[in-house]
């Protein structure tokens, strides 16, 4: 006979599993994302790498900015398909069934995180490369496995943030929703996904390593276009011991705040709530 | 024609109460600020990191003026296309809509016109952001207003009739085309010669970008905003009449097959029985 934790464990795997299932047979099912997801992405990093072009700026810099294209949709999928989650489930009416369920929230939003970055990672992949080829930018990659590792940190950490932005949408309801779509340009700014975050000056660049893209996107323009002075805001090794301790802290928080405010938010009646 | 006034009259106060009842005026004007200023920045730092900051160029009035400008194009087709989905699927009252005695092309017309007045909050800051903290080279001494009205009145009409057009086809897909707003915008942030001159795509992308009839309405209002602006664009031959002459009939054009697009799709969606669908589930 399993010990109730045994069990317990199972029941949240399966959870997690049948939540990324969605997102991922979703992705299989509705191709349009390729026309959406693909060319909107490559447009806009087109639109600012002919800026560089239109400057005669270094080549590193379009090859910095196709990277940060290919990451925007990470950040827009933390926001969007993450924390705004939970206001999509209470308006559809779902969000009272998964909190009835027998099994912890965490489970329910990691199922999300695994979804979105397995179909997230697809189309910024495929971003990545159409961008690169386009563009003819050279790049030489001289440690892939310590690559894939800062890739994998960034993530973590940027799905433990975006499961403490889910808390908030337990409790609020539209302005959570426009502080998501916010959120957007000035991540995007403070992050800096089309230029070197470093030239936003010392203390701003340091405050936005916060936001653990800035750390993913500055280390991984140096696993893969190299490092250039100039543009480094920190080394590749520092960046890479911040970003664990980001995602460890993040998933930490995330499991407090989640508790908090669905209690908070129990004890309002803002739980089913909708168009508030 | 009393009527299709005074419908897009409510439409707008209607779309205005949507935008900004959701916070307290001060946070709401906060929210207003903070993205448009975001936004123009990553091209002040992409600037920055190549040129050291020199702002006072005729390329960056180009750019930081295209920008700004460009903010009517993306919120009023975002703006009037997603009406469709949210009324329709959100709150599930298009069906009312509908069944009152208004014109629907009015109501989204008014809703168009009030993302417009979000919009031109936002330009009108970030243009003040940008003399102010930026000394971006642009003066209220030299500005051309007949010029600036008569262009942002021609493209207006075009941009919130494309924004039907949007409606029209948002009238008869899923949900899951939320984002086709946003994929045409990108389409013509790219092409119309925003925040990079069109002569330097390679030329089978310059001849579509003269094709776009915003290409025109951006480089009239930058020639409105800033009559000495000199910048070898693709555009630099076309006197302001010629640019004109274009915006205004591409408008008319973009008026005609708006209302025509939407006459056909609203009898097309009437007699497919599928104004109400949900297809968010």
């Amino acid at each position: 006979m399993k010990s109730a934790l045994l069990k317990e464990l199972e029941n949240n795997i399966r959870a997690v599993i049948a939540r990324a299932y969605v997102r991922i047979v979703g992705l299989n099912r509705e191709l349009s994302w390729i026309a959406f997801d693909t060319f909107m992405p490559i447009l806009s990093m087109a639109s600012y790498a002919f800026i560089y072009k239109s400057m005669n700026a270094n080549e590193a810099l379009i090859g910095y900015v196709i990277l940060g294209g290919a990451m925007t949709a990470f950040w827009l999928n933390v926001l969007w398909g993450m924390a705004a989650q939970f206001y999509w489930e209470k308006e559809m009416g779902n969000l009272e069934l998964f909190l009835i369920a027998p099994l912890s929230r965490m489970s329910l939003l990691a199922g999300m995180a695994v979804g979105g970055m397995y179909t997230t990672t697809l189309r910024s992949l495929l971003s990545f490369i159409v961008g690169n080829f386009i563009f003819g930018v050279y790049f030489h990659i001289q440690n892939p496995l310590l690559l894939v590792l800062t890739f994998i940190l960034t993530l973590l950490a940027l799905y433990g943030m975006g499961m403490i932005g889910s808390s908030l949408f337990l409790l609020y309801g539209r302005e959570a929703w426009h502080t998501s779509n916010l959120l957007e340009e000035p991540v995007f700014l403070l992050s800096g996904f089309y230029f070197p975050v470093k030239s936003l000056g010392f203390w701003a660049g340091n405050a936005a390593v916060l936001i653990p893209i800035t750390l993913g996107l500055d280390a991984m323009r140096q696993l893969i276009y190299g490092v250039n002075v100039n543009y480094l805001l920190l080394p590749v090794n520092t960046e890479i011991i911040l970003l664990a301790l980001q995602s460890v802290l993040y998933f930490i928080l995330a499991r407090y705040f989640l508790r908090v405010l669905e209690n908070v938010a129990k004890k309002e009646g803002r739980l089913t709530l909708r168009y508030q | 024609m009393r009527n299709f006034l005074r419908t897009v009259k409510y439409a707008s106060w209607l779309g205005w109460q949507i935008e900004s009842n959701w916070a307290n005026p001060w946070l709401f004007a906060v929210y207003s600020v903070i993205r448009p200023i975001a936004s123009s920045l990553i091209l002040v730092f992409m600037y920055y990191v190549v040129t050291g900051g020199k702002t006072q160029t005729d390329f960056f009035a180009f750019l930081f003026i295209g920008n700004a400008v460009f903010m009517f194009i993306g919120g009023v087709l975002e703006g009037i296309s997603r009406v469709i989905f949210m009324d329709r699927e959100y709150f599930e009252v298009l069906k009312y809509i509908y069944m009152s005695p208004i014109s629907i092309y009015a109501y989204l017309f008014g809703r168009g016109a009030a993302r417009m007045a979000a919009t031109a909050v936002a330009v009108a800051i970030t243009l003040l952001f940008g003399k102010i903290v930026l000394h971006l080279n642009i003066s209220l001494l030299t500005i051309n207003y007949p010029e600036l009205i008569t262009a942002f009145f021609l493209g207006i009409v075009g941009i919130e009739a494309f924004g039907i057009i949007l409606s029209a086809l948002s009238l008869v897909t899923a949900w899951h085309n939320f984002s086709i707003s946003a994929a045409v915008g990108g389409v013509f942030y790219f092409l119309s010669g925003v925040v990079f001159p069109i002569n330097i795509l390679p030329p089978a992308l310059q001849v579509a970008a003269k094709l776009l009839p915003f290409t025109y309405w951006i480089e009239a209002m930058r020639r409105g905003l800033v009559p000495g602006l000199h910048l070898n664009t693709a555009l630099a031959g076309f006197s302001n009449m010629e640019i004109f002459g274009i915006l205004a009939a591409s408008s008319l054009v973009l008026l005609a097959v708006s209302v025509a697009v939407f006459s056909w799709v609203d009898h097309l969606v009437r007699k497919k029985g599928i104004i109400d669908m949900v297809t968010s589930h």
